[in-house]
């Protein structure tokens, strides 16, 4: 599973990126977790509100910080298809 | 190292995200015409409406983040209200030119004369947001966790 975090760094982004390792540590799932931090990257795949949270490729949420248990949701989710 | 592109800071909701129809007609123009006043008045983003309409993920998370949206149809058809309940979307403004006096022709340049009016009127009928004054070190509400310093 391939977990994307963007941001461009700030404390909201640094917070996303611990629960969603917490939730996929918690979940013992094997997941490859990145960080995209360069704007230039994130306009490019049409991100205007940040921190988005990508699964597999898909936006799953943007300009918040998911719940531990959302994201697991999320995984959980993602994982079926 | 490439520049950072300035004043590009992701970090807030924006108050307003704008939608416009952009459709095959003077009207569809005249809302994208619209759309680009108001986000060049400080007021929100503009999104990208056919990424909604093609359910593209990350312009749907787009969406669901920002405060408020406002849709700009040019006619009655409202192909951006239809658009935006296609991808799930209900809590909406919804402005349509042709119930601002302007008569539908499928002249792609026609009333540009028109522009400036149409986009004061829209902008009374979003009263509520105000325009961002300093972008910059903002201390409007939700300036992002940068304080809108990029
Ligand atoms: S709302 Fe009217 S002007 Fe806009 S795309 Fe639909 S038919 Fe065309």
């Amino acid at each position: 599973m391939k977990i994307e975090i963007l941001g461009t760094g700030c404390a909201k982004c640094k917070k996303l990126y611990q629960v969603a390792s917490e939730a996929v540590k918690e979940m013992g799932i094997e997941a490859e977790l990145i960080k995209v931090e360069d704007l230039q990257a994130m306009m490019d795949m049409g991100v205007m509100i940040t921190p988005a949270l990508y699964i597999n490729g898909e936006a799953v949420s943007a300009g918040r910080v998911p719940g531990k248990e959302e994201i697991k949701r999320m995984l959980t989710e993602a994982g079926k298809q | 190292m490439t520049e950072k592109p300035r004043n590009v800071c992701t970090c807030g909701s924006p108050k307003l995200m704008v939608y416009s129809c952009s459709g095959a007609s003077n009207v569809g123009q005249l809302a994208n015409d619209i759309a680009i006043n108001i986000v060049e008045s400080g007021r929100g983003s503009m999104g990208c409406l056919v990424g909604l309409g093609a359910l593209v993920s990350t312009m749907v998370q787009n969406a669901k983040a920002a405060n408020n949206i406002l849709v700009i149809d040019g006619c009655a058809v409202k192909c951006g209200r239809k658009t935006l309940e296609h991808a799930g979307l209900t809590d909406f403004d919804n402005v349509v030119i042709t119930d601002m006096g302007v008569k539908k022709t499928y002249d792609l340049k026609g009333d540009r004369g028109r522009v400036s009016d149409l986009t004061n009127k829209v902008i009374a009928k979003i009263a509520w947001v105000k325009p961002l004054t300093i972008r910059d070190g903002s201390t409007e509400e939700d300036p992002g966790c940068c304080g809108g310093k990029v």
